[in-house]
C-alpha cells in the first residue's frame, strides 16, 4: 500500500489552519452574527422585554433610588405624581445625576407613565420592592 | 447653552451616521410611504446633534424653528402644567409646532439618558426640502394628518 506520511501531514496542517481561520473570522465577526440573530430567530432575547433587565443596577443606585423615595415620601407612593415636580424636588435635595437616575428608573419601570400626562410608582416591580423593603426596615 | 454638533472625520463615518438616521426614520409609520432616496434626502439636511442629561432642546415659548427626530436616547417632554411624557423611540418626532405651523414651542424637552442623539431639522431646510421636491411635499401633506395624530398632547 502506497502511504505518503507528507500527505498526511499535508491534509492535517490543511485542516487545523481552516479551523483556525473560521474561528478566527467568527470571533472577529461576533457582533455581527448576535445583530443577525436579533433580527431573525433571537428577536425576543435582545428586544425591549430583555433590554430593561440587561440595565445593570449598581448598589449607589440602589441607594439613590432609596434616597429618591425618602424624598418623595414613602407615604406617598400609590399616589400619581407630576415627574417634572419630582426632578426637581430631587434637584433642589442636592442630588446629582437626577435625570440619569430618572432615565434607569423608567426604563427599570421603577416609575412608568399612567398614560394622562402623570407617573406612577411601579408597585410589582422587582427593585422597588427591595427598596422599599430597606426603606421601611429602617 | 453649548451645541455639540456631531463633526464628521470622513466619507465612513457619514455614511454610518445617515444610516443609523435613516434607520431611526423606518421605526416611525409616518415615514413608510418615503423612498429610501428621498429618507436619505432628508437626512442629508439633517443636522446631528448630541445631547447630555439634563441638557434642554428647547423650552416652552421660544420660537420653533426646528423638528427633532430621537435617534438615540430619552428624552423628556413636559408642559407648564406638570404633565409629561418620555420618548425612547427611534424616530420618534420632538417638537413638532413648526409642522403644526405654531410660533413657538408649547413644551419643554429634556435630555434623561447620558446621551442622546438627534437628528434636527430647520423650518427653513424643510420649506428648501418642499420647495425643490415636490413628491416630499406631497407625501409630507398627506402624511401631515398621522403626523398630527402621533403627536402625544394631554
Amino acid at each position: 500500500m502506497d502511504f505518503n506520511p507528507f500527505i498526511f501531514a499535508g491534509y492535517g496542517i490543511i485542516i487545523v489552519f481552516t479551523g483556525m481561520i473560521v474561528l478566527a473570522f467568527a470571533v472577529a465577526n461576533i457582533k455581527r452574527i448576535f445583530f443577525l440573530m436579533d433580527k431573525n430567530k433571537m428577536k425576543n432575547v435582545f428586544t425591549s422585554q430583555k433590554n430593561k433587565q440587561l440595565i445593570f443596577i449598581s448598589k449607589n443606585k440602589y441607594s439613590e433610588i432609596q434616597d429618591a423615595i425618602k424624598i418623595f415620601g414613602e407615604e406617598n407612593i400609590y399616589q400619581h405624581f407630576f415627574l417634572p415636580e419630582f426632578i426637581e424636588r430631587l434637584i433642589s435635595s442636592g442630588k446629582n445625576n437626577t435625570y440619569e437616575l430618572i432615565d434607569i428608573m423608567i426604563k427599570k419601570e421603577i416609575i412608568s407613565p399612567d398614560g394622562e400626562g402623570q407617573f406612577l410608582w411601579n408597585l410589582k416591580s422587582g427593585v422597588l420592592k427591595k427598596v422599599l423593603k430597606k426603606v421601611l426596615k429602617k | 447653552m453649548i451645541r455639540r454638533t456631531l463633526i464628521i472625520v470622513n466619507k465612513r463615518q457619514y455614511k454610518g451616521q445617515m444610516k443609523t438616521i435613516i434607520e431611526s426614520f423606518k421605526n416611525n409609520s409616518i415615514f413608510d410611504e418615503f423612498t429610501t432616496d428621498e429618507l436619505w434626502q432628508i437626512a442629508g439636511e439633517m443636522r446631528k446633534e448630541i445631547y447630555v442629561s439634563g441638557e434642554k432642546l428647547y423650552e416652552t415659548d421660544m420660537p420653533s424653528q426646528k423638528i427633532y427626530i430621537l435617534v438615540e436616547g430619552h428624552f423628556m417632554i413636559h408642559f407648564d402644567n406638570g404633565m409629561a411624557f418620555t420618548l425612547t423611540n427611534p424616530g420618534d418626532i420632538i417638537g413638532t409646532e413648526p409642522f403644526l405651523e405654531k410660533q413657538s414651542y408649547l413644551t419643554t424637552c429634556t435630555c434623561l439618558s447620558k446621551k442622546g442623539f438627534c437628528g434636527i431639522l430647520s423650518g427653513k431646510k424643510l420649506f428648501d426640502i418642499e420647495k425643490n421636491f415636490p413628491t416630499i411635499k406631497s407625501k409630507l401633506n398627506s402624511t401631515k394628518k398621522e403626523f398630527l395624530s402621533k403627536t402625544k398632547f394631554f
